[in-house]
């Protein structure tokens, strides 16, 4: 009965007039974002975050939340007619969908990827509403000893599973921890690293870092490249997929779900859940040989995986206060603008939010299946914008965003410099996203550190002496003897 | 002869540029560790302002000393050509910062046409008349949405625009 309270109380915020339009709207840029490749759901949420300032907190998260979701959606469509995937997760879309467009059948692959996508998303959406509570429950009794373990641990994670070295990794991550300790001590007040600016004794913002590091380094490294297109040719017809295409992609959409979710779940597990669909959708597959030729059990599970660790994601957001990947960072960013702190609490404080963010997760859903299929027409005609326009209008917003914060001239320099270095650290194959979540994460890691000190006296047992401290550790300290024994192996026998 | 570097290649390949990235990272984590000390690290009991940079930096310098040992050991390893077109890199970030310096004194209007003019030049070959229409209707799209309709309060500078 509590639940159906707290769902009906949901509906009362997100059927409201105003956040139906917004949701609307984050679904249609997210699948606008998706379907634009180079840009992805981090550089989308950067670019539009400026934008909810203005909005109350649980119509900015139903439309950021909307985004994010949405580029999942979009992702597909140009992965199955470009061959490039719109966001990192719809790589292997790429393998199946477009082969599948070149035998002329792009209308089932962008059908299958659209209704295995909703099925995906609402059921993790279910499965968001059940877990979230109880798993808030649970945090309350988290003292700040767990809190620093389940953080650190998730940067651990995030790391171990970042596409190139854990090692340039973890440097991103110390450095993205440096960079947020510029500003103010929030205990002793004492002004940190702000070279007598005082811009930089508030710290530095999200906004122009985002924006820097994953929107104008982006388009300094795309612009270097002839980008070459090769657009599925002909009609897209036939978007509703056959008998035999549901048959065949049943149990892929189910498995989809729970691996998504489930990976979703996990700090830096939703980047690979449609990987790891893939790869168990070949192994139980009587014509694992198809694969890679057009088969659409490749696509409807990675596609469904991908969605439903969306709706996994927001668990610990909400639950715990901790995001699990860089798009949920910039979504606790965004809470905390608006003057709230996620966590347990929030969803006793503002109830609102959480319930009107899930409610509004349903209608999104719906609007990506009506946006999906009957608008292919025109995602096909917006994939023809070719780069040489596209890039100086996102370079637009990229400026118009920074400067609304704070209109200031100094946010616009920020942005610049980081875009520099952005594009700097792509090109040394460092990868930036370890590095906004520290950013992130590092306000709450120090103020956990700290208080955890401070109850211990200075003792550092405190973190073994707390069971879900130390089992917690335990997985962090795993991983890197995981990501390190390889390595220690291979160095052993090229002294021997 | 053959087994000669071509002359072109840049001092950056020739002294691997991950190792000269590594040691500028030491050098920065050996910076805020002095910086963080006159911060104040307090007390393991009562941690100080100083204590989590000195600790960031700490594992900053550390893990870049591994990574350093790393890429000497694979010293003989021959890294490609850096390639960065510097000319477009350069004019887009030397864009942003001429349009941070000039945006509220010039204005928002102008100096985002001329701003955009840049850009539209960098990406697209010369048609000249292409990049001017492209940045007057971005610049007056961009000023109803946010300025109008958003009311995000663009600069309008000395000319009032």
């Amino acid at each position: 009965m509590d639940l159906l309270h707290h769902l009906l109380s949901g509906f009362q915020v997100s059927l409201q007039p105003i956040n139906i339009v917004y949701c609307f709207a984050g679904v249609l840029f997210g699948t606008l974002i998706g379907v634009l490749p180079g840009i992805g759901p981090t550089g989308g949420i950067s670019l539009l975050l400026p934008l909810t300032f203005r909005m109350d907190p649980a119509s900015a998260i139903i439309m950021l939340a909307g985004i994010f979701y949405g580029c999942m959606y979009g992702g597909s469509t140009t992965s199955i007619l470009l061959n490039i995937p719109g966001e990192a997760a719809s790589v292997v879309t790429c393998l199946d969908g477009y082969k599948m467009a070149q035998k002329g059948r792009a209308g089932p692959a962008l059908g299958i990827a659209a209704f295995g996508s909703f099925i995906g998303g609402t059921l993790s959406i279910i499965g968001l509403m059940l877990l979230t509570i109880p798993l808030a429950n649970f945090a309350l009794q988290f003292g700040p000893p767990e809190y620093f373990s389940v953080m650190l641990l998730g940067l651990t994670l995030v790391s171990y599973l970042a596409g190139g070295s854990m090692l340039k990794a973890l440097i991103m991550a110390a450095f993205g921890l440096l960079l947020s300790t510029v500003g103010m001590d929030f205990i002793s007040g004492v002004p940190r690293f702000h070279f007598g600016r005082t811009e930089l004794v508030d710290g530095i913002d999200l906004v122009p870092l985002i924006m820097g590091l994953f929107g104008i380094s982006e388009i300094l490294i795309n612009i270097e490249e002839a980008w070459k297109r090769d657009l599925v040719k002909g009609k897209i017809a036939n978007l509703l997929p056959t008998l035999q295409d549901w048959r065949k992609s049943f149990y892929p959409i189910i498995r989809g779900t729970f691996i998504g979710f489930g990976m979703g779940i996990i700090p830096g597990g939703g980047l690979i859940s449609s990987f790891i669909s893939y790869a168990v959708e070949k192994k139980v597959s009587k014509h694992p040989q198809e694969f890679g030729h057009g088969a659409i059990e490749g696509v409807a599970g990675p596609e469904t995986a991908n969605n439903a660790a969306t709706g996994g994601a927001f668990i610990p957001l909400f639950a715990l206060g901790i995001p699990s990947n860089v798009v949920t960072a910039l979504l606790l960013g965004a809470l905390l603008i608006h003057g709230m702190k996620p966590g347990p609490l929030l969803l006793s404080q503002h109830p609102e939010v959480f319930w009107g963010t899930i409610t509004s997760m349903y209608i999104g859903n719906i609007f990506l299946v009506l946006l999906n299929l009957p608008l292919i027409g025109i995602w096909v005609k917006i994939l023809k914008i070719p780069p040489r326009v596209l890039f100086p209008i996102i370079l637009l917003f990229c400026l118009i965003g920074s400067y609304s914060i704070n209109q200031r001239s100094f946010d616009l320099l920020l942005m610049g410099f980081f875009g520099a270095l952005g594009y700097i650290l792509r090109k040394l194959e460092f990868e930036v996203a370890p590095l906004v979540l520290a950013f992130v994460l590092t306000p709450l890691l120090e103020n956990a550190l700290r208080q955890s000190l401070i109850l211990s006296e200075g003792s550092f047992m405190i973190f073994l002496s707390r069971p879900i401290s130390t089992v917690t550790l335990g997985i962090c300290a795993l991983l890197l003897l995981f990501s390190a024994f390889p390595k220690l192996r291979r160095a052993y026998a090229r002294l021997g | 002869m053959p087994g000669d570097l071509p002359r072109r290649v840049s001092v950056m390949n020739r002294m691997n540029r991950h190792i000269i990235s590594s040691s500028v990272w030491v050098l920065l984590g050996v910076y805020i560790c002095i910086k963080s000390v006159d911060l104040d690290l307090g007390q393991l009991s009562n941690p100080g302002p100083g204590f989590m940079p000195f600790l960031g930096a700490s594992i900053l310098m550390i893990l870049n000393m591994v990574l350093l040992g790393k890429e000497f050991m694979k010293q003989g390893k021959k890294y490609g050509k850096w390639d960065i077109k510097w000319g477009k890199v350069g004019t887009i970030l030397l864009g942003i910062i001429l349009y941070a310096l000039l945006v509220q004194r010039v204005g928002y209007m102008l100096t985002t046409f001329f701003t955009m003019i840049l850009f539209f030049r960098v990406c697209s070959p010369p048609k000249w008349l292409m990049i001017i229409l492209n940045s007057f209707v971005c610049t007056v799209v961009s000023y109803l949405i946010f300025d109008i309709w958003l009311n995000c309060r663009l600069p309008k500078g000395i000319l009032g625009i």
